[in-house]
């Protein structure tokens, strides 16, 4: 593209090919924004930073126009920039959160309006499609003070939710150029405060400076080592902090309230917050909401993070769902729905922290020889899964209960829960009626008290069905899901039943969707989840994809370690010939390495034998499969396209005003069939694009440890 | 016939013969012969010896010596009269080649192995063999590690294992009918211990529920009414499906390959089935359920195969039908397959 001036038709196959990311969010740019931004975005990705001169002679587009397209991409923060401090030249640099809230939109609309209701979709869609908006501008419009106060309590309920954050500074800048700023200062900071320290050691105290900056006898290395971690603690302490959040309330307004309850802070925040006094908060909320008010000049954004924790919620049902079973998926969703809001993110920052900082440069030519430590982030793990269990996280049977019971959200019926669980003493107690008959039968007479008593049981039994019947009249005329805490007998049953689904949940052995820490006390392990997850999708989509044979094998090199061809064979009982193809498909797909293990001192290759491994938690099938999956939602977009535009002639007579809604008068009979053919491979491709983006979600967020 | 066969040898060396076939033992040292003979010394053993030699009714064997590992032990062994006339019968080639082909045992000898042990040249070896096989006193094996060899042993001998390659191999092709439907018949037999009446009413849910299951403690941990290995065994043996003896490790095998279909799990040494694999064989159905109804708040999952669009995998089988419609319009996955 070096050169060219002159601005493409249509978008070049450049953004095609250079990354499926760019790919992929370049046409779904187009699809929002127009042809060219899609273009000006594409040539950013190209770049790791570009000038707005750079960017106007590699595209062609000049001026105004470009910057116009500037703004709306930073708007949409699908574009940050750089100010170089001395220089004052800005640099742009692309960002994918933006495009992603774009790829995503139409799920997170659904959602929100299925939770909250349409009014609120309405809100979200706004906020999505202008990046960022504030209250005030938001109602601007509006006439109506009663419609105002709806409007206003919207944004109250979606910020509560944590879905809508206020927007932060480094928001707008590349997070390696916030992490730099964060490097800088650290270094300066070390640097004074080390003469600091120096000078009191020098006054002959030994105390005043903290020993940390202490310089005396500190390799080079060990002092980056200080640096870097103080650049890491500074860039939590920004993300942590957000300093945006105390404007984000009136003040004055909130009586009752504290400050620490209002927990919007994003990333590690979940760390450090007390979940109890969210807990709490919850409770308040009601009391003291009217009492709530937004900063109208305060801009707001989708939190991303949140949806995808809504993301990974339904994931995790959709696979208990087919791992365990329909109810225990339902119990499991209302499980997830409560502790969705307090769960960890997604997305680690300091997992992302961790792997920036490794690689960052320490003073003047400084280079980082160290780099990331893999027991870091096993550390970080550990720290996570405790996270995972924190006071608030965890439940009990009655706690589900009281949440179905106050809730009518959830499908989850009491009629469907009753009699899922295979009782038992049920079976027992109908065997033990049939032996009872057939010794009465046999000895009339002899067993009048065991009589009177199978008929009272029977009695009763059909009394306990009548009182069923009574129920469901009722729940249908209420449309209720007929959790009654009132009665109590029942409730015994009904928790017992939950419970039972409960532990359901801590049987499967290779997915712990809940684990156990006291008896009927359960926590959701989503950081122990997280790559059990990937894998199960991954296998599930070679399963799919590539077959049964594919899955067995790469099962049986995997609970082998090291295996050779012949043993593979011997193991999986399949025909030596098949398996040799199968493992050629799996070393294509990176799922499988080769490892030569020779037999003769001048390991000789003839005489050598080839053993196949895992590749390390199948860690090069993963982003190769997740970025197939973008490639392919691109091409689905890209073909979506490509019928609209061969068929524009007829699209355009169909938007006609004096055509609209005649169709069928005005249009000729194979133009009618066309427009049908038009308009199923459009519900196709999108359909395919919904698929494979729920499918590649796993692939593309989440920590990889 | 055959008295005629051994009617010219001494009767002290027909008596030696007679001993030693009559106890059954295999084989004899040099001493253990005097003793039961009551020979008088080693000489007159030794002229019986040679003479049964000649008539090929004795062979005699190498072995290690019972008192020192390190010294050998020279063993008599004897040759009953018909399998002596057999050889005796032969040309000399042939009892070379048929001597080799005997001493293979259960293992069999490839053709190669034969020509270079005796030296003679392979249109010898092969006309021997020829002859031998029409005689029946050898037959022709295939071995399943060698599929492309030669390979002979005596008439009346079973191929060893190794050969044969066990109870999967039948003619020596791995008999995948014969494996899958073992692996079905052992899948249900788990899964109707995971999942109470799973298999009852047409793959639907009993009593019109949406889920049935056993209580936990039932599925793990003590108290588990789930099958073991040997439950597993015990129900193929008593079923009777199969009339092919299949052993402990043999089943083991079975349930391994069905734990890399992650059909079974293994849990604290029993086996479980997932509920996915009922969903898979069409279980699990919820009666009145529609299943192609939109997803609200679920999310695709591509176990859910009924609703799979159509990919690029079924497109590649249906080529020929499709062909007016543009590859293009099928795309599915397709950038990873066609990796």
């Amino acid at each position: 593209m070096s050169g060219g001036t002159k601005i493409p038709t249509e978008l070049p196959v450049m953004a095609k090919t250079q990354s499926p990311s760019c790919f992929l969010h370049s046409v779904i740019l187009r699809a929002y924004i127009g042809e060219q931004a899609a273009y000006i975005y594409s040539i950013i990705h190209a770049h790791r930073k570009i000038s707005i001169q750079q960017l106007s002679q590699k595209s062609g587009i000049k001026g105004n126009n470009l910057k116009k397209i500037l703004v709306v991409l930073i708007q949409l923060g699908c574009v940050v920039y750089i100010t170089d401090s001395r220089s004052g030249n800005v640099f742009y640099s692309h960002n994918e959160e933006g495009c992603w809230k774009l790829t995503y939109l139409d799920d997170i609309i659904r959602h929100v309006r299925k939770k909250f209701s349409k009014l609120h979709a309405e809100v979200i869609q706004n906020v999505i499609l202008k990046g960022h908006l504030t209250i005030g501008a938001y109602v601007k419009e509006i006439q109506l003070k009663s419609e105002i106060e709806k409007i206003e309590q919207v944004f109250v309920d979606l910020v509560d939710d944590k879905w809508l954050v206020n927007v932060k500074d480094f928001d707008f800048k590349p997070l390696i150029e916030t992490l730099n700023e964060c490097v800088r200062h650290a270094n300066r900071e070390f640097t004074n405060n080390s003469q600091q320290y120096l000078k009191t050691g020098d006054d002959g105290g030994n105390g005043g400076g903290n020993p940390r900056f202490k310089t005396a006898g500190i390799s080079q290395l060990k002092k980056s080592i200080i640096i870097k971690d103080l650049a890491k603690e500074r860039m939590l302490k920004i993300f942590v902090d957000n300093d945006g959040k105390d404007k984000l309330h009136k003040t004055g307004m909130r009586n009752q309230m504290n400050d620490a309850d209002i927990e919007i802070a994003k990333g590690v925040s979940t760390l450090f917050s007390d979940d109890e006094d969210d807990d709490n908060n919850n409770g308040g909320t009601n009391s003291v909401k009217s009492l709530k008010r937004l900063n109208g000049s305060v801009p707001l954004t989708l939190s991303f993070e949140r949806f995808l924790k809504y993301e990974r919620d339904t994931q995790l049902i959709s696979i208990c769902k087919h791992r365990i079973g329909n109810i225990t998926a339902l119990i499991y969703q209302v499980v997830l729905n409560r502790i969705e809001k307090q769960s960890r993110d997604v997305r680690s920052i300091e997992n992302i922290v961790d792997k920036l900082v490794a690689d960052v440069s320490v003073g003047v030519g400084g280079s980082s020889t160290s780099g990331y430590d893999p027991s870091i982030g096993e550390e970080l793990k550990k720290r996570l899964s405790l996270v995972d269990q924190q006071k608030g996280m965890n439940f009990g049977a009655a706690d589900i209960l009281k949440e179905l019971s106050m809730s009518n959200k959830y499908e989850l019926t009491r009629d469907d829960l009753i009699g899922t669980i295979n009782n038992d003493d049920d079976d027992e107690y109908e065997k033990n009626a049939k032996k009872r008959k057939l010794e009465e039968d046999n000895a009339n007479g002899n067993s009048a008290k065991r009589s009177k008593l199978s008929k009272l049981a029977s009695q009763i039994k059909f009394d306990d069905e009548d009182d069923d019947d009574e129920d469901e009249d009722e729940n249908q005329n209420n449309a209720d899901n007929g959790f009654d805490l009132s009665n109590n007998s029942e409730n015994n049953e009904l928790l017992m039943l939950i419970l039972q689904h409960l532990k359901l949940l801590t049987t499967d052995k290779k997915m712990m969707f809940l684990r156990e820490t006291t008896p009927g006390h359960f926590y959701v392990p989503f950081t122990e989840l997280r790559l059990p997850v990937v894998d199960y999708q991954m296998k599930q989509l070679i399963k799919g994809v590539l077959g049964n044979g594919v899955l067995r094998v790469l099962n049986c090199i995997e609970d082998k370690r090291l295996i050779e061809e012949k043993n593979i064979a011997k193991f999986v009982l399949m025909r030596e010939g098949d398996v040799r193809k199968i493992i050629a498909t799996l070393t294509k797909f990176g799922l499988v390495e080769i490892q030569e293990i020779p037999r003769t001192a001048d390991r000789n290759a003839m005489r050598s034998i080839f053993a196949f491994k895992i590749n390390r938690k199948y860690l090069r099938g993963r982003s190769i499969l997740g970025k197939c999956l973008m490639f392919n939602m691109g091409e689905a977009l890209d073909q979506l396209e490509q019928t609209k535009l061969a068929n524009r002639i007829l699209l355009d007579k169909i938007s006609r005003e004096d055509v609209r809604g005649r169709e069928a008068e005005l249009l000729l009979e194979s133009e009618l069939k066309q427009l049908k053919e038009v308009v199923e491979s459009e519900k196709t491709a999108l359909a395919k694009f919904q698929r494979l983006r729920a499918m590649g979600g796993v692939f593309w967020f989440g920590d990889d440890f | 016939m055959s008295d005629t066969f051994a009617d010219d040898i001494p009767a002290s060396a027909k008596k030696m013969h007679h001993f030693m076939v009559s106890t059954g033992k295999s084989s004899y040292t040099q001493n253990e012969l005097i003793e039961s003979l009551k020979l008088s010394n080693v000489a007159e053993l030794m002229e019986n010896a040679q003479i049964l030699l000649n008539k090929g009714l004795l062979k005699i064997l190498e072995a290690a010596s019972t008192t020192d590992p390190n010294e050998k032990q020279i063993l008599f062994a004897s040759i009953s009269e018909q399998e002596a006339k057999k050889v005796n019968d032969m040309t000399a080639d042939e009892a070379i080649v048929y001597s080799h082909v005997e001493a293979a045992g259960r293992e069999g000898i490839w053709t190669k192995t034969i020509k270079a042990k005796t030296n003679l040249h392979q249109h010898i070896v092969l006309r021997c063999l020829k002859s031998l096989e029409t005689q029946s006193y050898i037959k022709s094996v295939k071995s399943v590690k060698h599929p492309t060899r030669k390979i002979y042993m005596l008439y009346h001998l079973t191929p060893s294992i190794d050969v044969t390659g066990g109870p999967w191999f039948t003619d020596s092709e791995l008999d995948t009918d014969f494996i899958d439907s073992l692996l079905v018949v052992i899948w249900k037999f788990i899964a109707q211990k995971t999942y109470p009446k799973c298999f009852k009413k047409k793959g639907f849910i009993p009593n019109g529920l949406k889920q049935y299951s056993y209580p936990a403690q039932i599925i793990t941990g003590m108290g588990s009414l789930l099958p073991s290995l040997s439950d597993v065994n015990d129900f193929i043996v008593s079923s009777g499906i199969t009339t092919i003896e299949l052993t402990l490790s043999d089943v083991k095998s079975l349930c391994d390959v069905l734990e890399f279909d992650e059909k079974i799990e293994n849990v604290g040494g029993t086996y479980k089935a997932t509920w996915q694999s009922v969903l898979e064989a069409g279980g699990g159905k919820i009666e009145g359920e529609d299943v192609y109804a939109p997803l609200d708040n679920q999310i695709f999952n591509i176990n859910d195969n009924y609703r799979v669009l159509d990919t690029s995998l079924k497109d590649e089988t249906d080529e020929n039908n499709t062909n007016n419609v543009s590859s293009n319009s099928m795309l599915y996955l397709d950038s990873w397959i066609n990796l």
